[in-house]
């Protein structure tokens, strides 16, 4: 294993300023288009627009590590600013997981990049997967406020599953659609 | 340096933090809630936000009070979804209010020293390090890039960027990218020079030592946690 150079940690906390950039440009993006559920729908928004710098980091620096610490800045931002610890976990292991297959793996190299994005895309997942987790909590609170079981799943069912299907089946289209992108525009800008 | 207001150890905002996500995770009653947010604003007015505390209490009760009384009967899909927003953003404010606390008034330096401290690897201080200092020339380099694009008639609104999405993002990211790699060569030569790649020991200039407060801190999330523990059994 090649080890990372101070070199190579300095490119990468910048690609991760960028990368946490570009998800902020996805959240307020979705924040100005889409009413009220609009934070589910950032993780397949900003899967879309940083496909580009997927492609830059995994060939500027093509070490294990690399991806991990680039996506673990959103981990970081979640845990600082106190979102749920189930909110970081996530977004420090899928882009674990990606930099596995990425510099890991043996298969083609096209194939490779567009699995370990979209793996990479599903670390930011983490801040909406409690809306349907701490429904718990919720449907908690409603059981002590005097209301029925059976009330409270006949609010919830057809809001809830539904909606986490769409949304982890969108983030996976748009991740390869985004890739696409990325991979157009790095060609015509950054490949020497 | 001579300061008015308390300071406190970073080491010691971090376990707030923590805290703040134990009593999230825990899901605690409501009296505990409250009395961890009074908490945290009593601790943003000592050290110098009162401001800020004074909102987050504020909004915690404005939280409390709709959920209480104008979403207090769930009687349709909408009152359901909102009262279901309401007690999420209710839940989340402690940790919020933990993570404006610890990052206020704390500067790069510090949390540095303070990693240090922890032993924690080169490969992780870093990018830290990187991400803070690079964040604000980040900032103007999109400040201009939109200013060239204004001067050349590219509008960047909300409107533009639905109608032409790809060449939205082409002409905005792709300065930005390029912009990023030659930081990227500045920022690697300026570290080499301040030695940041010697493989011995650092020294540092700021002194991390847990001061009376800190203690006074910890000893009562300590008190709050037990409490919380003993209304559990």
């Amino acid at each position: 294993m090649k080890k990372l150079k101070v070199q190579d940690l300095i490119s990468i906390g910048i690609y991760a300023t960028v990368y946490f950039f570009t998800v902020f440009i996805a959240t307020m993006l979705m924040r100005f288009t889409v009413p009220v559920f609009h934070s589910l729908l950032v993780p397949s928004m900003s899967a879309l627009i940083s496909g580009t710098l997927y492609i830059i980091v995994a060939n500027k620096v093509p070490k294990f590590g690399a991806i991990t610490l680039v996506g673990s800045v959103m981990a970081v931002f979640f845990f600082a600013f106190g979102y749920f610890p189930l909110a970081f976990l996530p977004s420090f292991l899928f882009p674990l997981l990606a930099d596995f297959v990425q510099t890991k793996t043996k298969i083609s190299d096209s194939l490779k990049l567009m699995v370990s994005y979209t793996i990479f895309s599903f670390g930011l997942t983490g801040p909406i997967l409690p809306l349907w987790f701490m429904k718990d909590a919720y449907s908690e609170s409603l059981l002590n406020k005097g209301k029925d079981m059976s009330y409270v799943n006949s609010v919830f069912e057809g809001v809830s599953t539904a909606s986490f299907f769409v949304s982890m089946l969108l983030v996976i289209i748009t991740s390869i659609i985004g890739l696409k992108i990325g991979k157009i525009i790095y060609t015509k800008h950054f490949a020497k | 340096m001579e300061n008015r207001y308390v300071t406190f150890d970073p080491r010691s905002k971090l376990v707030t933090v923590l805290f703040a996500s134990v009593l999230l995770i825990s899901r605690a009653n409501p009296s505990m809630e409250f009395v961890f947010i009074v908490f945290i604003t009593f601790l943003l007015s000592i050290s110098g936000s009162f401001k800020k505390g004074f909102i987050i209490l504020i909004s915690y009760v404005f939280l409390n009070f709709l959920t209480m009384t104008v979403f207090h009967e769930i009687t349709g899909i909408i009152t359901a979804i909102v009262s279901f927003v309401l007690v999420v953003y209710k839940s989340l404010l402690p940790p919020i209010a933990a993570g404006i606390f610890a990052t206020q008034h704390t500067s790069v330096g510090e949390w540095v020293s303070a990693m240090k401290k922890w032993h924690i690897p080169n490969f992780l201080v870093i990018p830290f390090i990187v991400i803070c200092r690079f964040f604000p020339t980040l900032r103007s380099d999109v400040k201009s890039i939109r200013q060239a694009m204004k001067f050349r008639g590219i509008d960047l609104s909300v409107s533009e960027v639905i109608r032409h999405p790809i060449q939205a993002m082409e002409y905005f990211l792709v300065p930005i990218l390029k912009q990023v790699e030659y930081t990227a060569q500045e920022l690697s030569a300026a570290a080499l020079v301040r030695g940041l790649g010697f493989e011995g020991k650092h020294t540092s200039v700021i002194p991390i030592k847990l001061k009376i407060q800190d203690y006074l801190l910890l000893a009562s999330l300590l008190v709050l946690l037990l409490v919380e523990g003993g209304g559990v059994f």
